[in-house]
């Protein structure tokens, strides 16, 4: 078992990355114009700063800074993971965004609000895109193997590692 | 864990918030604008619909598109049978100018918008709740077909003028599909789209005529 945590964490670790940098494109994604008859798509950022106005938790004025900073720090955070660097400090900053999510979610299902989550546009991990229980579930999941490299580092081909 | 793992995490973070400053300000998105308008007491009267006065509007429409007709194009526009009255009694509230409306308009304005061929309905609700049930005529999108280009989309982009008029509605109350249908169809330049805010539930229970397929 011992032999075998290096690989686990270096499996958790990638996936982790995959995982953040997928839902950050979804949200940074560029518009598509369109033209020749072809409808226009709005942008990454159009329909994540929708998505964050309608949890209805910040004020305004903050909601076009974490339309970008969150899939910017899912970017960053990915990328640390990816290539091993201070994976600790990735780790745990993942799992506060996870954490930070969650309690967005549960604050939402609460109020007893009907809203799409906006975390990965319409593509589906465990649940689909709806706000609920299940994707409280879900980001419980994501915010445990967060935690665990945290907690226990990147494991093999770490470019650096944190003590 | 130590406190060198959460110096790296703040680090992380603010090179993260450093780049996402840099990205807002070269593609900046406008904040939505809040969409609250309280109901009067006639609204609860009269099953949802709303009075039409439009001092009493809390978010009057500021002058959409100066010299537009408002009749719909009868080539694109889905011809709805006309609706029924409510046990008898009409909640139709007559809408000579539709640019003078709020944003979030009641049923009787949505009946007489329907009944007059005056706006082109959209149905932002999932495909199942759309063939059970829906406003007669009503055009079925919803915010993801606009977001992922698919061919409710296309089909709208293609066919509706941009001079028309929209009433969008969702599940009522607090769906916010309604909304984010209007705030992408404005973007595209359809500027003239409004809410029913009590959406199709408002509507079946002011005991309008419902069409399923």
């Amino acid at each position: 078992m011992k032999k075998a945590e290096p690989l686990f964490l270096l499996v958790l670790r990638v996936a982790m990355a995959a995982l953040l940098l997928f839902s950050a494109w979804v949200k940074l994604k560029p518009e598509v114009v369109g033209g020749d008859g072809v409808a226009p798509q709005p942008s990454g950022p159009f329909v994540f700063a929708l998505a964050v106005s309608s949890y209805e938790i910040l004020p305004p004025s903050l909601v076009p800074l974490a339309t970008f900073a969150v899939p910017w720090v899912e970017v960053v955070v990915a990328v640390a993971l990816l290539v091993g660097w201070w994976t600790r400090g990735a780790g745990l900053l993942a799992a506060v965004l996870l954490a930070t999510f969650t309690a967005a979610v549960v604050s939402v299902i609460l109020r007893g609000m009907n809203l799409s989550c906006g975390c990965f546009g319409k593509y589906k991990l465990l649940c689909d895109g709806s706000v609920g229980w299940c994707k409280v579930g879900e980001n419980l999941v994501l915010l445990s193997m967060a935690w665990v490299l945290a907690g226990r580092g990147g494991g093999m081909l770490e470019l650096r590692r944190t003590a | 864990m130590s406190a060198k793992v959460y110096l790296q995490a703040g680090v992380i973070a603010a090179v993260g918030v450093a780049i996402a400053v840099v990205d807002s300000t070269r593609r900046p998105v406008k904040t939505p604008e809040p969409m609250a308008s309280p109901r009067s007491a006639g609204d609860q009267r009269n099953g949802g619909a709303k009075g039409a006065t439009p001092e009493a509007a809390p978010e009057a429409k500021p002058d959409p598109v100066a010299g537009v007709k408002p009749e719909v194009n009868p080539e694109v526009t889905p011809q709805p049978a006309p609706p029924e009255k409510a046990g008898g009694v009409s909640v139709k509230v007559p809408v000579a100018d539709p640019s003078k409306l709020p944003v979030k308009i009641g049923v009787g304005e949505a009946l007489s918008m329907l009944e007059d061929h005056q706006a082109v309905f959209i149905d932002g609700r999932k495909p199942d709740v759309f063939a059970a049930g829906h406003i007669p005529g009503a055009f079925h999108m919803q915010f993801v077909d606009i977001t992922d280009g698919n061919a409710p989309w296309q089909e709208f982009f293609r066919t509706m003028n941009r001079d028309d008029w929209f009433v969008v509605y969702c599940d009522g109350g607090d769906c916010h599909e309604s909304e984010h249908i209007r705030k992408a169809l404005t973007n595209y330049g359809f500027a003239n789209v409004l809410i029913l805010e009590v959406g199709f539930p408002g509507w079946k229970s002011a005991g309008l005529s419902v069409e399923s397929r």
